[in-house]
C-alpha cells in the first residue's frame, strides 16, 4: 500500500476533513459523547441527581422534622407552609417524601450492589470455566428462574418477619440471576478472543486474567444493567411495602407512603399522588438513563 | 415435536417438586403457627384442629403425606376455611383471575404492538420519542399507583366506573387497564427493539432493491423476525397476567387467585399457599412450553431439540 | 406497470450517470465517498467497476437505487438517467416501480441478503408479485422455472425450503434467479462471488454470464478482483477514493494501462507474471 502511495503522491482530494478523519477516541469518550447527545438521558440524569440530593440533603434545610405531628391540623392539601400538604397525622408530606426517598434510594442502591456482586462473580466464574461447570451453573440459574420468585419473596417476608436486612437478601436474591446471565454471556464472547489466549500464553494466572482483562471488558453491559436493576429493585421494595411486607414504621419509604395514600384516597388524594409521582419520576429517569447508557456503550447500535 | 413437548412436561416434574419442597419447608420452619392469630381457639380445639390437619405428626411424615396427596391431585383442605378444599378455592378464583388476565393481555397487545412498530419506523424522532415515553410511563408508574389513580379519575371524579367489584362488565375496564399498562409498555419496547434489529439487516435492503413498498416490508419481511422477542416475553408475561396481580385484585376487590394467595399468606393458610404456589409454578412451565413451541414455529432456524 | 421489458437495440445507452457525488456526514467530518463520478453503460454491455475497499464503488451503485441511508449519507449532486427517468430525483413510487423490475441487484453476502424467516419460493417470486399482476400460483410456477434455470436440483421441493438449508453457492444462485425473474434490462452485481468458495465462484460467474447472454441484459459488475474483470467485462472503470481514475475497454486497460495505480494493481497480480 505504501508503494502505491509513493507512486500516487498526494491523495486526490485536498479536503482536510478527509485526511484527518481518523483521530482515535477511546471507547469511554465515544460513549460519553453519545450519551451527551441523547435527548432523554441527559435531562434524566439531571433530575435524578436533583432528587437524590434533595432526599439526602434536603431535610437539613427544612424546618419540619418528619416526626412532627400536628393532630389539630390533620390532612391538608398543599399550601404555602406545607408545600405538598400534610398527612392524616399532620406531618408535612414533603419532608416525609424526602426521608422516604432516602430509604427507597438506599435500598435500591444497596440491593443492586448485592445482586451485582453475586451476579458478576457467578457469571464470570461460570463463563470463564466453561464446559460442564458452566452448564451446571447455568442449569441452576434456569431452575431458579423457573420458580415464581416474587411469590417466594412474599412468603419469606411474611413468615420470617419483616426485618430490614431480610429485605435486602430477598430482593437481591431475585435480581442477581439476570445479571449472572448477562455477565456470563459477555465473558463467553471474550473468553476465546485472541488477547485472552495471549495472556494465557504469557503465563498469567487465571485469577489475574479474570480481574485484569475480562471484567474490565464486561464493564459496559454491567453498568447498563446495574442502572436498569436499580429501578427494578426500587419497584420491588415499593411493592412489598405496599403489601405491608417491606419497610416498617417508623421508617418509611415511598412504597409505604403510597400505601397510606391509597388507603386515604377518597378524601386526601394528594397523599397518593405526590409519593407516586416521586417514585414514578425516579424510575422513569433511571430507565431512560439506563437506555441511554446502553445505546452509548453498545457500538453496534449506530443510529446516527 | 411431540417428543419435545413430552420431554418438557417431564422436566416440569422436578421443578414442581423443588417448588413444593421449598414452600413446604418455608412454611413449616417459619416461626409461628397457623392458628396463632385466631383468638378464639381454646387448647382443646387447637388440638383437634392440629389433629385434623395432621400437624401433630412428625415433619417428615407430614411432608410425605402432602406429596402423596399432591400426586393424586388433592391439595388438601384450606386452613382458613376448614370445610372447603384448596382445589375448590383455586377452581373458584382462578377463572376470575384468568378473565382479568385475558382482558389485560388484550389491552397490552392492542396498545403495545402498534406503538412499538410505529416508534421503530423513525427512530430518534418525535414518532419514536412519544410512544416510547408513554411506554416508559407505563412501566414506571407501578400498578399500585396507577390503579388508585385511575379510580380517582374515572370512578371518584368522573363517575364512569365503580370503585371496586367484579359484577358488571364495566368493572373489567379499570383493572384491565391497570394490569395491562405495564405489559403494554414492555411489549412496545420489545417490539421496537426487535423491529429495529430487523431493519438494520441486509435482507431488508434486498427487499427494498426489489421495489417492495414500505408497508410490504413491514408486514411481510420485518414482523416475522421482529416479533420474536415479544413472543419470548409473552410466556412468563401471560403466566403473570393470568394468575392476576396480587395488587390489582386487592385494590379493586376482585375475588381472584392472587388475592386469595396473599390473604392465605397473611393468614398462614398453609395448604392454600402451597396449592397456589404449585398451581402458579405449573402454569409458568406450561406457558413457557407453549411459547417455545410457537417460537420454533416462527423461526425456521430453530428446531425442536 | 405490468409490461414485459422490451428487448432493445444493443449499443444504445441504457444508463447514464453524470457528476454523482455522495457525501457522508459523520461526527468525524464529511466523508466524500463518491466524488464527481460519471459513467454510462449500454444495452447488453458488461461494465466492471474495480477498486479496493473504500473506493466508493459499492456506494456509487447502491445510490442509484437509493439504497444508501440518508442520513448520514446524502446525494450531493448528480443525475442518473435511465429510460428518461432520473433515478436520483424521481418520486419514490416511480423508483420502486423500476427496482426489482427493470433494474435488479444482487449483493455480496448471500447468507444475510436472504430473509431467514421466509421460504425461498416466496422470496424468488416476490419481484413478480410486486411488479406483475399475476396470481400467486402462476408466479410460483415461474419461480420453479427460475430455480431450474440457475441450476438448482429438484426445484419443486426446494421452493419450500428456507435459506439456512442451502449452501452459500446455492443461495447466490437463488439471488440470481430472483434478480432475473422479471427479465430486467440492467443487473447490478455487487461482489457476488467474494463471499463464496473459490470452486463455487467460477460456477456462479459462469451462470451470470450465461443468463446475461440469454436475456441480453446489461451487467454492472463490482469487484476488487481484477482477474474476474479481465475475463468477464467489456469495459472497466477503476475507482479510488471516490473518483474514477481510468475508464477503458478491458483489453486496453490491461495492455496499456495509463494510470500508475492500474499499473501497480496489475503488477500485484501473481498470475500475470
Amino acid at each position: 500500500m505504501s508503494a502505491l502511495l509513493e507512486i500516487l503522491g498526494k491523495p486526490p482530494s485536498d479536503d482536510p476533513s478527509l485526511i484527518e478523519a481518523e483521530r482515535g477516541t477511546s471507547l469511554w469518550r465515544d460513549a460519553w459523547h453519545r450519551l451527551a447527545k441523547n435527548k432523554m438521558a441527559v435531562p434524566s440524569m439531571i433530575i435524578l441527581i436533583a432528587i437524590t440530593l434533595a432526599s439526602f440533603g434536603g431535610p437539613f434545610f427544612l424546618k419540619q422534622s418528619y416526626e412532627t405531628q400536628d393532630l389539630r391540623l390533620g390532612a391538608v392539601p398543599p399550601n404555602v407552609r406545607h408545600w405538598l400538604g400534610t398527612d392524616t397525622l399532620g406531618r408535612d408530606l414533603f419532608v416525609r417524601i424526602l426521608y422516604g426517598g432516602q430509604i427507597s434510594i438506599s435500598v435500591g442502591i444497596c440491593a443492586t450492589a448485592v445482586a451485582l456482586t453475586i451476579g458478576v462473580l457467578y457469571g464470570t466464574t461460570s463463563g470463564f470455566l466453561g464446559g460442564k461447570v458452566d452448564a451446571l451453573m447455568m442449569r441452576v440459574v434456569d431452575i431458579i428462574f423457573a420458580l415464581p420468585f416474587t411469590v417466594f419473596v412474599i412468603l419469606l417476608m411474611v413468615f420470617f418477619g419483616r426485618k430490614f436486612v431480610l429485605l435486602f437478601v430477598a430482593i437481591g436474591a431475585v435480581q442477581w440471576l439476570v445479571m449472572a446471565r448477562i455477565v456470563r454471556g459477555q465473558v463467553l464472547s471474550l473468553r476465546y478472543q485472541e488477547f485472552i489466549e495471549a495472556a494465557e500464553a504469557l503465563g498469567l494466572s487465571k485469577l489475574r486474567i479474570i480481574f485484569r482483562h475480562i471484567i474490565p471488558n464486561t464493564l459496559g453491559p454491567i453498568i447498563v444493567y446495574a442502572t436498569l436493576t436499580v429501578p427494578s429493585v426500587m419497584l420491588l421494595e415499593a411493592f412489598l411495602s405496599f403489601l405491608g411486607l417491606g419497610v416498617q414504621p417508623p421508617m418509611s419509604s415511598w412504597g409505604v407512603l403510597i400505601k397510606e395514600g391509597a388507603e386515604a384516597l377518597e378524601e386526601f388524594p394528594w397523599l397518593l399522588i405526590f409519593p407516586g409521582l416521586f417514585l414514578s419520576i425516579t424510575l422513569f429517569t433511571l430507565n431512560f438513563l439506563g437506555d441511554g447508557l446502553r445505546d452509548a456503550l453498545d457500538p453496534r447500535a449506530s443510529k446516527d | 415435536m411431540l417428543r419435545f413437548v413430552a420431554r418438557r412436561l417431564l422436566q416440569m416434574i422436578p421443578v414442581l417438586f423443588i417448588i413444593a419442597t421449598m414452600t413446604f419447608f418455608i412454611l413449616r420452619l417459619a416461626p409461628g403457627g397457623p392458628f396463632d392469630s385466631e383468638k378464639t381457639v381454646t387448647p382443646e380445639i387447637r388440638k383437634n384442629l392440629e389433629a385434623y390437619y395432621g400437624l401433630n405428626k412428625p415433619l417428615y411424615r407430614q411432608y410425605y403425606d402432602y406429596l402423596a396427596n399432591v400426586i393424586k391431585g388433592d391439595l388438601g383442605p384450606s386452613f382458613k376455611y376448614p370445610n372447603r378444599t384448596v382445589n375448590e378455592l383455586i377452581g373458584e378464583s382462578f377463572p376470575i383471575s384468568a378473565e382479568l388476565g385475558f382482558w389485560s393481555l388484550l389491552v397490552a397487545l392492542a396498545v403495545g404492538l402498534p406503538a412499538g412498530i410505529i416508534s421503530s419506523l423513525r427512530p430518534n424522532t418525535a414518532i419514536d420519542y412519544i410512544p416510547n415515553s408513554l411506554a416508559m410511563v407505563g412501566i414506571c408508574v407501578p400498578n399500585f399507583v396507577l390503579g388508585p389513580l385511575l379510580v380517582l379519575i374515572f370512578a371518584l371524579t368522573l363517575g364512569w366506573a365503580r370503585v371496586s367489584g367484579w359484577d358488571e362488565p364495566i368493572d373489567r375496564v379499570l383493572p384491565a387497564l391497570t394490569l395491562g399498562a405495564a405489559y403494554a409498555a414492555y411489549i412496545a419496547r420489545l417490539t421496537r427493539g426487535g423491529m429495529l434489529e430487523i431493519f438494520s439487516q441486509d435482507f431488508i435492503r434486498t427487499a427494498r432493491a426489489k421495489g417492495a413498498s414500505p408497508l410490504r416490508i413491514i408486514l411481510k419481511h420485518a414482523l416475522r423476525g421482529g416479533l420474536l422477542p415479544v413472543v419470548s416475553y409473552l410466556g412468563p408475561a401471560v403466566a403473570g397476567l393470568i394468575t392476576g396481580s396480587f395488587v390489582v385484585e386487592t385494590i379493586f376487590q376482585i375475588p381472584g387467585l392472587g388475592r386469595y394467595f396473599v390473604n392465605a399468606a397473611f393468614n398462614r393458610d398453609y395448604t392454600m399457599v402451597l396449592g397456589a404456589v404449585l398451581f402458579y409454578g405449573a402454569l409458568i412451565v406450561v406457558f413457557n412450553l407453549i411459547v417455545d413451541v410457537v417460537l420454533v414455529w416462527m423461526n425456521p432456524r430453530l428446531k425442536f431439540e | 406497470m405490468s409490461e414485459e421489458n422490451r428487448s432493445t437495440n444493443s449499443g444504445e445507452t441504457l444508463l447514464r450517470v453524470d457528476n454523482l457525488s455522495i457525501h457522508f456526514h459523520t461526527r468525524a467530518g464529511i466523508i466524500r465517498a463518491v466524488d464527481d463520478v460519471s459513467f454510462s453503460i449500454n444495452n447488453g454491455e458488461t461494465l466492471g467497476i474495480v477498486g479496493e475497499s473504500g473506493s466508493g464503488k459499492s456506494v456509487a451503485c447502491y445510490s442509484l437505487l437509493r439504497l444508501i441511508p440518508q442520513p448520514p449519507g446524502k446525494i450531493e449532486s448528480g443525475h442518473a438517467l435511465f429510460d428518461h427517468v432520473d433515478l436520483l430525483r424521481c418520486p419514490n413510487e416511480q423508483l420502486r416501480d423500476i427496482c426489482g423490475n427493470r433494474i435488479t441487484m444482487i449483493f455480496q453476502d448471500p447468507m444475510t441478503s436472504l430473509n431467514p424467516y421466509m421460504r425461498i419460493g416466496d422470496q424468488v417470486i416476490e419481484p413478480l408479485v410486486i411488479h406483475r399482476r399475476i396470481s400467486h400460483t402462476e408466479a410460483w410456477q415461474h419461480g420453479i422455472e427460475a430455480l431450474r434455470e440457475v441450476g438448482i436440483q429438484d426445484p419443486v421441493s426446494r421452493m419450500r425450503s428456507y435459506p439456512h438449508e442451502f449452501s452459500g453457492g446455492m443461495r447466490q444462485r437463488v439471488m440470481i434467479a430472483t434478480s432475473l425473474i422479471t427479465k430486467p434490462r440492467l443487473l447490478v452485481a455487487d461482489e457476488p462471488t467474494t463471499a463464496l468458495d473459490v470452486t463455487v465462484q467460477a460456477q456462479v460467474l459462469e451462470l451470470i454470464r450465461k443468463m446475461q447472454l440469454e436475456l441480453g441484459i446489461a451487467v454492472i459488475f463490482i469487484t476488487h478482483d481484477i482477474g474476474i474483470v479481465s475475463s468477464f467485462c467489456d469495459r472497466v472503470l477503476v475507482m479510488y477514493a471516490g473518483r474514477i481514475l481510468e475508464a477503458a475497454p478491458t483489453e486496453q486497460l490491461f495492455y496499456q494501462p495509463k494510470h500508475p495505480y492500474n499499473r501497480a494493481l496489475q503488477n500485484a497480480i501473481p498470475a500475470l507474471h
